[in-house]
């Protein structure tokens, strides 16, 4: 006989678990959860044996001496998945701790197996292991016989047709020799950090037999639905081709930005699955444009989300300028905004988050306004690689075909140009640059298009105006020099360069001032 | 203490301990049906919480049932509830049915502020059957 045994994959009913398990949980594999106290491993242990336990294949809970089972109930009952009617019908919990009072590890063993031969369960959950392996040091060759009772217990858990977990408090994976680590097929270690205000749970499938988790540390929060993980978005994984049937790379298509003349300036729109960067000062426009590039999109079929990292700017609420535009957008199904939760995020629980709403709303466009609040809702541990966390970002969305804009504010500089406070424009494909001047008395603002990617584009300063129906596009200040600097000089008839085709300029009467 | 907590004790010791019963078959029955539920509860929250939870329950009872501070002495070992039970051998038959009554809805309510209301129903449910046999009789 050639056909290998094949391993069903339990689903675990964890957002996202079963995601960095490499599929779900291997059936009738013997498990550690393990880490801190208060790193959620009960929980995670009780979500998964709600969601897998019924009453043909019921679960046994076993509890031991560490959280009472008083408090235990008391406390987990307060997560939507803890189903009462369940509890002694699918769900079983058995103490142990008398049992275990004896000194005697074979006396658990027996009464473990006791229980389990006789419900003939499809989980069985020993919580706190540590209790357990604590009682053996106690005792004469306690090491040994710790040993011993592991071995016993997986083979006849694994015999018994039972997808088993030991839960257990262990300070680090590298600090405990205990043999349960070794015997164990599978390791869950979970952590919690805290730095400053914020804390960040993450958890690491150490170890996974029989199939390829996801490697690394995952970030999960506990909610009243209990544990969320979000799995580490890897780089690659979520690439959407970008190569016809032919193998050869197809020209992106452009997508219209909102503005007909900015468009022209970015060389026919923004190409598709590009990343742009708006830069410039408060006030500039950035977010009326960005809110223009996604009204466009769903005009043209293309629903959008906006990503919002700040105070819900006036632009997106509903009683804004668009109120009415982006709340219809909504209610059909073209639309998606999300709020960022401050301070505490994770660069996977965004990305999770946008990747969910992309699938659920078909979305190809995405706004992430802004890039400064974007950091700031992330906790103090991801800001310090923001850099890198805002290329996996990137890189994972672009290469899912989406055409994202970003925002950034940029002070008004006359001495140097900046395009984003994070020295991070060189990870997007474009940059919009808007600016003040001072022109003719008034106070103007400018915008050009510094880069577009493998693409022509304009060089143009042109100067815009931000009315009740978005962003326009006024005229070429052709005939001035120094706009950067922030008081342009009149030069009538310039160098006679090559220019784009322009709009009429308005009639200049007056020099700029000096 | 609520009349549906109250009124489930009441009828359980009636059910059990039978019509008319004397001190002596209310304190068997007593005995008895802490037994059932106290073997239910601990496989839920452990013999350690069983015990702690009785303890507050007579604490709680002995103010409404002074008589329940008549407890024998010394607690003989490994029956904590025995001294309830003597205690209860010794009274007027209905000094000792509100008494005991009165300890069990005391201890079904701290399982309901504890555990809540939908598993406490389930445990006395499973340790009372009989009791929950009359579909007219209130859950706790």
């Amino acid at each position: 006989m050639t056909e290998r045994v094949k391993i069903r994959q339990l689903a675990t009913g964890v957002p996202g678990l079963d995601q960095i398990l490499g599929g779900g949980m291997p059936e009738f594999s013997f498990n550690v959860i393990a880490g801190a106290p208060g790193a959620g491993k009960t929980t995670l242990a009780q979500q998964i044996m709600f969601s897998l336990a019924s009453p043909e294949r019921p679960a046994l809970y076993f509890t031991v001496i560490g959280e009472p089972p008083l408090k235990m109930l008391r406390y987990q009952q307060q997560f939507s998945f803890f189903d009462v009617d369940r509890v002694h019908d699918s769900i079983h919990y058995i103490n142990l701790s008398q049992d275990l009072g004896t000194g005697s590890l074979e006396k658990v063993f027996e009464r473990i197996v006791t229980e389990v031969e006789a419900a003939s369960p499809g989980l069985v959950v020993v919580d706190s292991f540590r209790s357990v392996a604590q009682a053996a040091e106690g005792i004469a060759n306690g090491a040994i016989d710790l040993q011993h009772f592991v071995q016993q217990l997986a083979v006849r858990l694994a015999s018994w047709e039972a997808t088993s977990f030991l839960v257990g408090e262990y300070g680090s994976p590298e600090s405990d020799r205990n043999p349960v680590f070794t015997v164990a097929d599978g390791l869950l270690w979970l952590a919690q950090s805290v730095e400053q205000n914020s804390m960040v749970r993450k958890i690491q499938v150490m170890k996974m037999r029989g199939q390829g988790p996801i490697p690394g540390l995952h970030t999960f929060r506990i909610t009243g639905d209990g544990v969320q993980v979000f799995p580490r978005v890897i780089v690659g994984a979520e690439e959407k081709s970008q190569r016809g049937p032919s193998g050869k790379h197809t020209p992106r298509p452009r997508l219209s930005i909102g503005v007909k003349a900015l468009d022209e300036m970015m060389g026919g729109g923004i190409p598709s699955g590009y990343s742009l960067l708006i830069a410039g000062p408060s006030g500039s426009g950035k977010s009326v444009l960005a809110s223009q590039f996604i009204v466009e999109g769903a005009r043209h079929g293309e629903p959008g989300i906006i990503a919002v990292f700040e105070k819900r700017p006036n632009e997106y609420s509903t009683d804004g300028p668009r109120g009415q535009q982006f709340d219809r957008l909504f209610r059909e199904g073209k639309l998606g905004i999300l709020q960022s939760r401050p301070l505490d995020l994770s660069i996977d629980e965004m990305l999770n988050e946008i990747i969910g709403e992309i699938h659920r709303l078909k979305a190809t466009r995405l706004v992430i306004d802004s890039l400064s609040g974007f950091e700031l809702a992330l906790a103090p541990t991801f800001r310090q690689d923001f850099r890198e966390s805002l290329y996996r970002m990137v890189t994972v969305l672009t290469g899912m075909g989406i055409t994202m804009v970003m925002t950034a504010e940029v002070e008004d500089s006359y001495t140097d140009l900046r395009f984003s406070p994070h020295g991070t424009a060189f990870l997007t494909d474009a940059i919009i640059m808007q600016r003040y001047i001072a022109f003719k008395g008034q106070l103007r603002r400018i915008m050009s298009v510094v880069k577009v990617r493998s693409s022509v584009h304009s060089k143009e300063l042109r100067a815009y105006e931000i009315t009740g129906d978005g962003l326009v596009v006024d005229e070429v200040l052709t005939d001035y020099d120094g706009l950067l600097t922030g008081s342009p000089e009149f030069m009538p008839a310039s160098a006679p360069e090559s220019r784009e085709p322009k709009p009429p300029a308005r009639p200049r009467k007056h020099r700029a001032r000096r | 203490m609520t009349s549906d907590s109250v009124a489930l004790a009441s009828k359980m010791l009636a059910l059990r301990a039978g019509r008319s019963p004397d001190a002596q078959a209310l304190a068997e029955a007593t005995r008895a049906a802490y037994d059932d539920v106290a073997r239910i509860a601990a496989s839920l929250i452990g013999p350690a919480g069983v015990d702690a939870l009785t303890g507050r329950a007579l604490h709680l009872a002995q103010r409404e049932h002074p008589c329940l501070k008549q407890l024998p002495q010394p607690d003989p070992p490994g029956e904590p509830f025995a001294r309830v039970v003597g205690c209860l051998q010794q009274q007027d038959a209905p000094v000792a049915a509100a008494a005991a009554g009165g300890l069990f809805a005391t201890l079904i309510e701290l399982l309901v502020t504890l555990i809540g209301k939908p598993l406490t129903t389930r445990l006395v449910r499973q340790a009372w059957p009989d009791v929950f046999a009359d579909a007219r009789i209130e859950e706790p």
